[in-house]
Protein backbone atom coordinates (compact mmCIF):
# COMPACT_ATOMS: atom_id res chain seq x y z
CA UNK A 1 0.00 0.00 0.00
CA UNK A 2 2.02 3.18 -1.05
CA UNK A 3 -0.05 5.51 1.10
CA UNK A 4 0.81 4.00 4.11
CA UNK A 5 4.63 3.42 3.10
CA UNK A 6 4.06 7.65 2.24
CA UNK A 7 2.87 8.23 5.41
CA UNK A 8 5.56 6.05 7.13
CA UNK A 9 8.52 8.01 5.16
CA UNK A 10 6.50 11.38 6.31
CA UNK A 11 6.31 9.85 9.67
CA UNK A 12 10.18 9.00 10.02
CA UNK A 13 10.96 12.51 8.19
CA UNK A 14 9.08 14.26 11.16
CA UNK A 15 10.23 12.10 13.61
CA UNK A 16 14.09 11.72 13.02
CA UNK A 17 15.44 13.96 10.00
CA UNK A 18 13.89 17.55 10.56
CA UNK A 19 15.80 16.90 14.29
CA UNK A 20 18.54 16.15 12.87
CA UNK A 21 18.50 19.00 10.03
CA UNK A 22 18.19 21.36 12.74
CA UNK A 23 20.96 19.96 14.91
CA UNK A 24 23.39 19.96 11.75
CA UNK A 25 22.48 23.65 10.88
CA UNK A 26 23.44 25.09 14.29
CA UNK A 27 26.44 23.09 14.52
CA UNK A 28 27.68 23.95 11.30
CA UNK A 29 26.64 27.38 12.37
CA UNK A 30 28.38 27.00 15.19
CA UNK A 31 31.47 25.93 13.68
CA UNK A 32 31.27 28.95 10.78
CA UNK A 33 31.48 31.48 14.16
CA UNK A 34 33.93 29.78 16.28
CA UNK A 35 36.24 29.74 12.63
CA UNK A 36 35.70 33.65 12.08
CA UNK A 37 37.37 34.24 15.88
CA UNK A 38 34.27 36.06 17.64
CA UNK A 39 33.67 33.04 19.78
CA UNK A 40 35.76 32.45 23.34
CA UNK A 41 38.83 29.63 23.57
CA UNK A 42 36.71 27.25 25.85
CA UNK A 43 34.00 26.63 22.61
CA UNK A 44 35.93 24.94 19.84
CA UNK A 45 34.82 23.69 16.60
CA UNK A 46 32.29 21.43 16.13
CA UNK A 47 34.29 19.78 12.93
CA UNK A 48 37.85 19.62 15.17
CA UNK A 49 35.83 18.20 18.05
CA UNK A 50 34.23 15.18 15.01
CA UNK A 51 37.54 14.86 13.74
CA UNK A 52 39.04 14.01 17.44
CA UNK A 53 35.91 11.93 18.02
CA UNK A 54 37.47 9.57 15.13
CA UNK A 55 40.67 9.68 15.23
CA UNK A 56 41.14 8.59 18.99
CA UNK A 57 37.79 5.91 19.24
CA UNK A 58 40.27 3.26 20.22
CA UNK A 59 40.99 5.26 23.19
CA UNK A 60 37.50 6.63 24.02
CA UNK A 61 35.78 3.16 23.44
CA UNK A 62 38.38 1.67 26.07
CA UNK A 63 37.90 4.19 28.58
CA UNK A 64 34.07 4.49 27.62
CA UNK A 65 34.11 0.35 28.27
CA UNK A 66 35.02 0.54 32.01
CA UNK A 67 32.57 3.53 32.66
CA UNK A 68 30.06 1.34 31.24
CA UNK A 69 30.63 -1.35 33.37
CA UNK A 70 30.47 0.78 36.38
CA UNK A 71 27.29 2.35 35.54
CA UNK A 72 25.77 -1.48 34.72
CA UNK A 73 26.68 -2.46 37.92
CA UNK A 74 25.60 0.40 39.81
CA UNK A 75 21.97 0.65 38.54
CA UNK A 76 21.26 -3.41 38.56
CA UNK A 77 22.89 -3.06 42.56
CA UNK A 78 20.58 0.14 42.86
CA UNK A 79 17.32 -1.60 41.27
CA UNK A 80 18.02 -4.71 44.07
CA UNK A 81 18.74 -2.97 47.00
CA UNK A 82 15.21 -1.17 45.73
CA UNK A 83 13.41 -4.15 45.06
CA UNK A 84 14.47 -5.83 48.40
CA UNK A 85 13.65 -2.75 50.25
CA UNK A 86 10.52 -1.79 48.52
CA UNK A 87 9.22 -5.01 48.78
CA UNK A 88 10.18 -4.97 52.41
CA UNK A 89 8.25 -2.21 52.95
CA UNK A 90 4.91 -3.77 50.76
CA UNK A 91 4.91 -6.17 53.70
CA UNK A 92 5.32 -3.77 56.49
CA UNK A 93 3.34 -0.64 55.79
CA UNK A 94 4.38 1.03 58.69
CA UNK A 95 8.08 1.05 57.68
CA UNK A 96 7.43 2.79 54.42
CA UNK A 97 6.78 6.74 55.80
CA UNK A 98 10.28 6.77 58.03
CA UNK A 99 11.91 4.83 55.09
CA UNK A 100 10.55 7.58 51.99
CA UNK A 101 11.62 10.34 54.61
CA UNK A 102 15.57 8.80 55.32
CA UNK A 103 15.69 8.18 51.36
CA UNK A 104 14.87 11.74 50.67
CA UNK A 105 17.57 13.26 53.30
CA UNK A 106 19.86 10.83 51.72
CA UNK A 107 19.27 11.33 48.39
CA UNK A 108 19.67 15.11 48.48
CA UNK A 109 23.04 14.78 49.74
CA UNK A 110 25.07 15.88 47.31
CA UNK A 111 27.39 13.26 46.00
CA UNK A 112 30.13 15.13 44.32
CA UNK A 113 30.61 16.27 48.03
CA UNK A 114 30.63 13.71 49.38
CA UNK A 115 32.16 10.92 47.12
CA UNK A 116 35.96 12.04 47.82
CA UNK A 117 35.17 11.09 51.61
CA UNK A 118 33.71 7.98 50.70
CA UNK A 119 36.90 7.34 48.51
CA UNK A 120 39.35 8.27 51.07
CA UNK A 121 37.04 5.55 53.62
CA UNK A 122 36.91 2.96 50.81
CA UNK A 123 39.74 3.21 48.84
CA UNK A 124 39.74 3.86 45.04
CA UNK A 125 38.65 0.47 44.14
CA UNK A 126 35.31 -0.25 41.18
CA UNK A 127 33.32 -1.00 44.54
CA UNK A 128 33.53 2.57 46.16
CA UNK A 129 32.99 3.90 42.49
CA UNK A 130 29.69 1.49 42.21
CA UNK A 131 28.85 2.19 45.36
CA UNK A 132 28.57 5.85 44.70
CA UNK A 133 26.31 4.70 41.40
CA UNK A 134 24.35 2.56 43.73
CA UNK A 135 23.78 5.62 46.18
CA UNK A 136 22.68 8.29 42.95
CA UNK A 137 20.08 5.61 41.30
CA UNK A 138 19.00 4.08 44.23
CA UNK A 139 16.01 6.84 45.60
CA UNK A 140 13.84 7.61 42.49
CA UNK A 141 13.82 3.41 41.97
CA UNK A 142 12.38 3.41 45.35
CA UNK A 143 10.30 5.68 44.87
CA UNK A 144 9.18 4.12 41.89
CA UNK A 145 8.35 0.62 43.63
CA UNK A 146 7.17 2.17 46.32
CA UNK A 147 4.37 3.90 44.25
CA UNK A 148 3.91 0.82 41.84
CA UNK A 149 3.34 -1.65 44.33
CA UNK A 150 0.61 0.76 45.91
CA UNK A 151 -0.92 1.21 42.79
CA UNK A 152 -3.95 -1.28 41.84
CA UNK A 153 -7.02 -0.04 42.13
CA UNK A 154 -9.63 -1.09 45.56
CA UNK A 155 -11.60 -2.86 42.77
CA UNK A 156 -8.25 -4.52 41.93
CA UNK A 157 -8.27 -5.65 45.67
CA UNK A 158 -11.89 -6.46 46.60
CA UNK A 159 -11.57 -9.31 43.31
CA UNK A 160 -8.67 -10.76 44.84
CA UNK A 161 -10.29 -10.83 48.98
CA UNK A 162 -13.29 -12.61 46.76
CA UNK A 163 -11.04 -14.85 45.30
CA UNK A 164 -9.67 -15.99 48.69
CA UNK A 165 -5.66 -15.00 47.58
CA UNK A 166 -3.31 -15.36 49.54
CA UNK A 167 -1.39 -12.79 50.26
CA UNK A 168 1.80 -13.97 48.25
CA UNK A 169 -0.69 -14.44 45.25
CA UNK A 170 -1.55 -11.09 45.94
CA UNK A 171 1.51 -9.79 45.50
CA UNK A 172 2.66 -12.03 42.49
CA UNK A 173 -0.37 -11.44 40.54
CA UNK A 174 -1.87 -8.19 41.38
CA UNK A 175 0.87 -5.75 43.04
CA UNK A 176 3.84 -6.77 41.37
CA UNK A 177 2.69 -6.60 37.51
CA UNK A 178 0.66 -3.43 38.61
CA UNK A 179 3.96 -1.71 39.75
CA UNK A 180 5.96 -2.68 36.48
CA UNK A 181 5.18 0.51 34.29
CA UNK A 182 6.33 2.63 37.19
CA UNK A 183 9.41 0.39 37.66
CA UNK A 184 10.02 1.36 34.26
CA UNK A 185 9.65 5.33 34.80
CA UNK A 186 12.24 4.59 37.19
CA UNK A 187 14.67 2.72 35.63
CA UNK A 188 14.19 5.77 32.46
CA UNK A 189 15.06 8.20 34.99
CA UNK A 190 17.82 6.29 37.08
CA UNK A 191 19.64 4.85 33.82
CA UNK A 192 21.25 8.21 32.62
CA UNK A 193 21.97 9.08 36.14
CA UNK A 194 24.23 6.03 36.69
CA UNK A 195 26.41 7.04 33.73
CA UNK A 196 26.82 10.43 35.19
CA UNK A 197 27.37 8.18 39.00
CA UNK A 198 30.14 6.08 37.24
CA UNK A 199 31.85 9.46 35.50
CA UNK A 200 31.85 11.07 39.28
CA UNK A 201 32.93 7.88 40.75
CA UNK A 202 35.83 7.95 38.07
CA UNK A 203 36.47 11.93 38.74
CA UNK A 204 37.46 11.08 42.59
CA UNK A 205 40.04 8.94 41.41
CA UNK A 206 40.67 5.93 38.95
CA UNK A 207 42.59 4.61 36.07
CA UNK A 208 40.76 4.11 33.60
CA UNK A 209 37.15 5.41 32.53
CA UNK A 210 35.55 8.05 30.55
CA UNK A 211 35.92 10.44 33.75
CA UNK A 212 39.64 10.39 33.83
CA UNK A 213 39.92 11.60 30.14
CA UNK A 214 37.50 13.97 31.46
CA UNK A 215 39.67 15.36 34.12
CA UNK A 216 42.97 15.01 32.25
CA UNK A 217 41.37 17.01 29.78
CA UNK A 218 39.85 19.84 31.78
CA UNK A 219 43.27 19.72 33.71
CA UNK A 220 45.22 19.89 30.26
CA UNK A 221 43.02 22.68 28.49
CA UNK A 222 42.39 20.19 25.54
CA UNK A 223 39.07 22.19 24.91
CA UNK A 224 38.50 19.93 21.57
CA UNK A 225 39.02 16.59 23.95
CA UNK A 226 36.72 17.74 26.76
CA UNK A 227 34.12 18.51 24.54
CA UNK A 228 34.83 14.96 22.71
CA UNK A 229 34.17 13.08 26.11
CA UNK A 230 30.70 15.32 26.98
CA UNK A 231 29.68 14.12 23.41
CA UNK A 232 30.36 10.41 24.22
CA UNK A 233 29.08 10.71 27.75
CA UNK A 234 25.37 12.78 25.90
CA UNK A 235 25.14 9.44 23.78
CA UNK A 236 25.99 7.24 25.89
CA UNK A 237 23.46 8.28 28.74
CA UNK A 238 20.82 9.04 25.71
CA UNK A 239 21.62 4.89 24.68
CA UNK A 240 20.50 3.90 28.17
CA UNK A 241 17.25 5.39 28.27
CA UNK A 242 16.85 4.11 24.81
CA UNK A 243 18.01 0.56 25.99
CA UNK A 244 15.40 1.06 28.65
CA UNK A 245 12.35 1.67 26.46
CA UNK A 246 13.16 -1.26 24.41
CA UNK A 247 13.37 -3.60 27.41
CA UNK A 248 10.02 -1.76 28.10
CA UNK A 249 8.42 -2.85 24.89
CA UNK A 250 10.06 -5.92 24.52
CA UNK A 251 8.67 -7.13 27.72
CA UNK A 252 5.29 -6.00 27.30
CA UNK A 253 4.73 -3.28 29.74
CA UNK A 254 4.39 -0.27 27.35
CA UNK A 255 1.08 0.74 27.80
CA UNK A 256 0.99 3.55 25.01
CA UNK A 257 2.27 0.42 22.63
CA UNK A 258 -0.06 -1.74 23.68
CA UNK A 259 -3.39 1.09 22.99
CA UNK A 260 -1.33 2.09 19.28
CA UNK A 261 -2.34 -1.81 18.43
CA UNK B 1 -30.44 -24.96 53.76
CA UNK B 2 -29.56 -24.33 49.90
CA UNK B 3 -29.32 -20.87 48.21
CA UNK B 4 -28.78 -17.71 50.01
CA UNK B 5 -30.10 -16.54 53.35
CA UNK B 6 -29.62 -13.25 55.05
CA UNK B 7 -30.90 -12.77 59.08
CA UNK B 8 -31.49 -9.15 60.24
CA UNK B 9 -28.71 -8.29 59.01
CA UNK B 10 -27.36 -4.46 60.33
CA UNK B 11 -24.10 -2.95 59.18
CA UNK B 12 -22.93 0.80 60.52
CA UNK B 13 -19.82 2.47 59.61
CA UNK B 14 -17.45 4.85 61.59
CA UNK B 15 -17.23 8.08 60.23
CA UNK B 16 -15.59 11.03 62.22
CA UNK B 17 -15.72 9.27 65.31
CA UNK B 18 -19.63 8.90 64.74
CA UNK B 19 -21.39 5.50 64.15
CA UNK B 20 -23.50 5.95 60.39
CA UNK B 21 -26.19 3.13 60.38
CA UNK B 22 -25.70 2.02 56.17
CA UNK B 23 -28.38 -1.24 56.99
CA UNK B 24 -30.71 -1.80 59.42
CA UNK B 25 -32.39 -5.43 60.09
CA UNK B 26 -32.35 -6.50 56.39
CA UNK B 27 -34.03 -10.21 55.74
CA UNK B 28 -33.78 -11.81 52.81
CA UNK B 29 -34.32 -15.52 50.83
CA UNK B 30 -33.42 -16.85 47.99
CA UNK B 31 -33.28 -20.67 47.16
CA UNK B 32 -30.72 -22.12 45.05
CA UNK B 33 -30.80 -21.54 41.41
CA UNK B 34 -33.07 -18.22 41.98
CA UNK B 35 -31.97 -15.25 40.79
CA UNK B 36 -32.61 -11.87 43.13
CA UNK B 37 -32.45 -8.46 42.22
CA UNK B 38 -31.88 -5.38 44.62
CA UNK B 39 -33.01 -1.97 43.53
CA UNK B 40 -33.06 1.16 45.65
CA UNK B 41 -32.25 4.81 45.81
CA UNK B 42 -27.96 5.83 46.07
CA UNK B 43 -26.25 4.98 49.47
CA UNK B 44 -29.36 2.92 50.63
CA UNK B 45 -26.38 -0.02 51.36
CA UNK B 46 -27.44 -2.54 48.66
CA UNK B 47 -23.58 -2.93 47.69
CA UNK B 48 -22.47 -2.87 51.17
CA UNK B 49 -25.06 -6.21 51.67
CA UNK B 50 -23.54 -7.79 48.68
CA UNK B 51 -20.15 -6.81 49.88
CA UNK B 52 -20.80 -8.84 53.35
CA UNK B 53 -22.35 -11.62 51.37
CA UNK B 54 -18.56 -11.80 49.52
CA UNK B 55 -17.37 -11.55 52.90
CA UNK B 56 -15.08 -8.66 51.85
CA UNK B 57 -16.71 -7.04 55.49
CA UNK B 58 -18.41 -8.65 58.03
CA UNK B 59 -21.95 -7.28 58.91
CA UNK B 60 -22.28 -5.53 62.59
CA UNK B 61 -25.48 -7.84 63.22
CA UNK B 62 -27.05 -10.60 61.97
CA UNK B 63 -26.31 -13.87 60.01
CA UNK B 64 -25.70 -14.35 56.65
CA UNK B 65 -25.96 -18.26 54.87
CA UNK B 66 -24.36 -19.25 51.80
CA UNK B 67 -26.28 -22.71 51.58
CA UNK B 68 -26.07 -23.38 55.01
CA UNK B 69 -22.38 -22.15 55.31
CA UNK B 70 -21.07 -18.49 56.37
CA UNK B 71 -19.82 -16.31 54.14
CA UNK B 72 -16.18 -16.68 55.21
CA UNK B 73 -16.36 -20.33 54.59
CA UNK B 74 -17.91 -19.76 51.44
CA UNK B 75 -14.98 -17.39 50.17
CA UNK B 76 -12.28 -19.42 51.54
CA UNK B 77 -13.80 -22.60 49.53
CA UNK B 78 -14.22 -20.34 46.28
CA UNK B 79 -18.08 -20.61 46.15
CA UNK B 80 -18.50 -16.56 45.37
CA UNK B 81 -18.54 -15.34 42.17
CA UNK B 82 -18.66 -11.39 41.73
CA UNK B 83 -18.86 -8.72 39.04
CA UNK B 84 -17.95 -5.28 39.88
CA UNK B 85 -19.44 -2.58 37.88
CA UNK B 86 -16.09 -1.61 36.48
CA UNK B 87 -15.09 -5.11 34.59
CA UNK B 88 -11.67 -4.91 36.68
CA UNK B 89 -9.85 -6.41 34.47
CA UNK B 90 -5.98 -6.61 34.66
CA UNK B 91 -4.18 -4.58 32.07
CA UNK B 92 -1.55 -7.00 31.50
CA UNK B 93 -3.32 -10.05 30.99
CA UNK B 94 -5.02 -11.22 27.59
CA UNK B 95 -8.76 -12.00 27.67
CA UNK B 96 -8.14 -15.71 28.01
CA UNK B 97 -5.73 -15.25 31.18
CA UNK B 98 -8.25 -13.03 32.61
CA UNK B 99 -10.62 -15.44 32.58
CA UNK B 100 -8.20 -18.20 33.77
CA UNK B 101 -7.09 -15.73 36.95
CA UNK B 102 -9.10 -17.69 39.37
CA UNK B 103 -8.43 -21.04 38.77
CA UNK B 104 -4.16 -19.60 39.34
CA UNK B 105 -5.13 -18.92 42.72
CA UNK B 106 -7.46 -22.44 43.35
CA UNK B 107 -4.47 -24.12 42.27
CA UNK B 108 -3.68 -26.87 39.42
CA UNK B 109 -5.72 -29.44 41.38
CA UNK B 110 -8.88 -28.03 40.44
CA UNK B 111 -10.61 -29.27 37.88
CA UNK B 112 -13.65 -26.89 35.92
CA UNK B 113 -16.46 -27.75 35.20
CA UNK B 114 -16.16 -25.55 32.14
CA UNK B 115 -12.72 -24.50 30.54
CA UNK B 116 -11.91 -20.94 30.27
CA UNK B 117 -11.89 -21.40 26.68
CA UNK B 118 -15.54 -22.89 26.84
CA UNK B 119 -16.60 -19.52 29.21
CA UNK B 120 -15.02 -17.31 26.82
CA UNK B 121 -17.25 -18.61 23.90
CA UNK B 122 -19.76 -18.86 26.21
CA UNK B 123 -20.32 -15.80 26.45
CA UNK B 124 -19.42 -14.40 23.31
CA UNK B 125 -15.83 -13.34 22.77
CA UNK B 126 -14.70 -16.33 20.88
CA UNK B 127 -11.97 -15.22 18.52
CA UNK B 128 -10.84 -12.57 21.16
CA UNK B 129 -9.07 -15.10 23.48
CA UNK B 130 -5.76 -13.55 23.14
CA UNK B 131 -6.95 -9.71 23.09
CA UNK B 132 -5.68 -6.99 25.49
CA UNK B 133 -8.84 -5.69 27.52
CA UNK B 134 -7.80 -2.18 26.07
CA UNK B 135 -9.14 -3.53 22.49
CA UNK B 136 -12.15 -4.44 23.86
CA UNK B 137 -15.88 -2.26 23.84
CA UNK B 138 -17.10 -1.84 27.56
CA UNK B 139 -19.70 -4.32 26.66
CA UNK B 140 -16.90 -6.96 26.23
CA UNK B 141 -15.06 -6.18 28.53
CA UNK B 142 -18.03 -6.74 31.71
CA UNK B 143 -18.78 -10.21 29.60
CA UNK B 144 -15.09 -11.10 29.88
CA UNK B 145 -15.69 -10.59 33.80
CA UNK B 146 -19.27 -12.36 33.50
CA UNK B 147 -17.10 -15.35 32.32
CA UNK B 148 -14.12 -15.13 34.89
CA UNK B 149 -16.74 -14.78 37.82
CA UNK B 150 -18.17 -18.47 36.61
CA UNK B 151 -14.60 -20.08 35.70
CA UNK B 152 -14.70 -21.42 39.64
CA UNK B 153 -17.95 -22.91 39.49
CA UNK B 154 -19.40 -20.64 42.11
CA UNK B 155 -22.63 -21.79 44.02
CA UNK B 156 -23.58 -18.25 44.17
CA UNK B 157 -22.72 -15.01 42.10
CA UNK B 158 -23.20 -11.95 43.04
CA UNK B 159 -23.71 -8.52 40.28
CA UNK B 160 -22.92 -4.99 41.50
CA UNK B 161 -24.66 -3.08 39.00
CA UNK B 162 -22.88 -4.86 36.29
CA UNK B 163 -24.41 -3.18 33.37
CA UNK B 164 -24.86 0.79 34.86
CA UNK B 165 -21.96 2.00 32.59
CA UNK B 166 -23.69 0.71 29.03
CA UNK B 167 -26.17 2.61 27.26
CA UNK B 168 -29.85 1.26 27.14
CA UNK B 169 -29.67 -0.80 24.20
CA UNK B 170 -26.13 -2.58 24.95
CA UNK B 171 -27.79 -2.80 28.36
CA UNK B 172 -30.82 -5.26 27.30
CA UNK B 173 -28.63 -7.39 25.17
CA UNK B 174 -26.07 -8.39 28.61
CA UNK B 175 -29.28 -8.68 29.93
CA UNK B 176 -30.74 -11.73 28.26
CA UNK B 177 -26.73 -12.46 27.59
CA UNK B 178 -26.27 -13.17 31.17
CA UNK B 179 -29.96 -14.73 31.69
CA UNK B 180 -28.76 -16.89 28.61
CA UNK B 181 -25.54 -18.33 30.71
CA UNK B 182 -27.14 -18.49 33.65
CA UNK B 183 -29.80 -20.93 32.37
CA UNK B 184 -26.92 -22.85 31.19
CA UNK B 185 -25.07 -22.58 34.84
CA UNK B 186 -27.73 -22.83 36.69
CA UNK B 187 -26.21 -20.68 39.35
CA UNK B 188 -27.84 -19.03 42.38
CA UNK B 189 -27.52 -15.01 41.92
CA UNK B 190 -28.18 -11.48 43.15
CA UNK B 191 -27.87 -8.36 41.37
CA UNK B 192 -27.81 -5.03 42.42
CA UNK B 193 -28.89 -2.52 39.96
CA UNK B 194 -30.17 1.13 39.60
CA UNK B 195 -32.91 -0.22 36.87
CA UNK B 196 -36.84 -1.05 37.90
CA UNK B 197 -37.03 -2.85 34.26
CA UNK B 198 -33.71 -4.65 34.69
CA UNK B 199 -34.23 -5.87 37.92
CA UNK B 200 -38.24 -7.53 36.88
CA UNK B 201 -36.94 -8.59 33.67
CA UNK B 202 -33.61 -10.44 35.36
CA UNK B 203 -35.40 -11.63 38.57
CA UNK B 204 -37.54 -14.09 40.39
CA UNK B 205 -37.48 -12.09 43.52
CA UNK B 206 -36.91 -8.15 43.42
CA UNK B 207 -36.20 -6.42 47.03
CA UNK B 208 -37.13 -2.88 47.12
CA UNK B 209 -34.66 -0.85 49.14
CA UNK B 210 -35.31 2.54 50.95
CA UNK B 211 -32.46 4.83 52.13
CA UNK B 212 -31.02 6.26 55.40
CA UNK B 213 -30.91 3.36 57.15
CA UNK B 214 -30.81 1.21 54.48
CA UNK B 215 -33.57 -1.84 54.64
CA UNK B 216 -36.04 -3.80 52.67
CA UNK B 217 -39.66 -2.09 51.96
CA UNK B 218 -40.95 -4.35 49.54
CA UNK B 219 -40.61 -7.66 47.76
CA UNK B 220 -41.82 -8.53 44.54
CA UNK B 221 -42.53 -12.11 43.16
CA UNK B 222 -41.86 -11.96 39.41
CA UNK B 223 -43.35 -15.16 38.18
CA UNK B 224 -42.91 -14.35 34.45
CA UNK B 225 -42.23 -17.23 32.79
CA UNK B 226 -38.56 -18.12 31.10
CA UNK B 227 -36.84 -17.83 29.12
CA UNK B 228 -37.40 -14.11 29.23
CA UNK B 229 -37.28 -12.60 26.13
CA UNK B 230 -37.57 -8.67 24.79
CA UNK B 231 -41.37 -9.90 24.43
CA UNK B 232 -41.89 -10.55 27.91
CA UNK B 233 -41.25 -6.77 28.05
CA UNK B 234 -45.26 -6.30 26.50
CA UNK B 235 -46.38 -8.67 28.98
CA UNK B 236 -48.95 -6.55 31.32
CA UNK B 237 -47.96 -8.44 34.04
CA UNK B 238 -44.28 -6.95 33.82
CA UNK B 239 -45.65 -3.60 33.28
CA UNK B 240 -47.93 -4.25 36.61
CA UNK B 241 -44.69 -5.75 38.58
CA UNK B 242 -42.75 -2.83 37.09
CA UNK B 243 -45.23 -0.01 38.72
CA UNK B 244 -45.52 -1.62 41.84
CA UNK B 245 -41.72 -1.78 42.36
CA UNK B 246 -42.36 1.91 40.92
CA UNK B 247 -44.90 3.14 43.62
CA UNK B 248 -42.47 1.01 46.44
CA UNK B 249 -39.39 2.99 45.53
CA UNK B 250 -40.95 6.43 45.49
CA UNK B 251 -43.42 5.56 48.36
CA UNK B 252 -40.92 6.65 50.70
CA UNK B 253 -40.26 10.24 49.14
CA UNK B 254 -43.17 11.63 47.43
CA UNK B 255 -43.33 14.74 49.90
CA UNK B 256 -39.77 15.16 49.24
CA UNK B 257 -40.59 15.14 45.80
CA UNK B 258 -43.43 17.20 45.65
CA UNK B 259 -41.71 19.87 48.11
CA UNK B 260 -38.50 20.05 45.66
CA UNK B 261 -40.70 20.58 42.97
CA UNK B 262 -43.09 23.25 44.90
CA UNK B 263 -39.71 24.96 45.65
CA UNK B 264 -38.12 24.81 42.38
CA UNK B 265 -41.34 26.19 40.74
CA UNK B 266 -41.48 29.41 43.07
CA UNK B 267 -37.99 29.91 42.77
Amino acid sequence: MPRTSERRVLEAASRWLAPAAVFLALALALDQWVARGGAPMTIPRPLDVLHLLLREQATLLHHLGFTVLTAGYGLLGALLLALVIGVAAYAWPRVEQPLLGYGAVLSSVPMIAIAPILSVWLGLTLGTRVLITVAICFFPLLVAILQGLRESRASEQELFTVLAATPLQRFRLLALPSAMPFLFVGLKIAAPLAVLGALIGEWNGAEEGLGVIMLNAMFGLQVQRLWATVVVACIVSSLTYAYICVIERVAGFDRTAQEAT
Amino acid sequence: MAGLSIQNVSKSFQLDGRSVPALDGVSLELEEGQFGALIGPSGCGKSTLLRMVADVFAPTAGHIAINGAPPQQARRDHQIGFVFQEATLLPWRSVLDNVRLPLEILGPGHVPARSPEELVRLVGLGGYEHASPSQLSGGMQQRCAIARALVASPRILLLDEPFGALDEVMRYRMNFELLRIRAQTRTTALMVTHSIEEAVLMADRVFVFAAKPGRIVDTLEVDLPRPRRLGTMDDPRFNALVDHARHALFSQLPHEIDHEVAHAENV
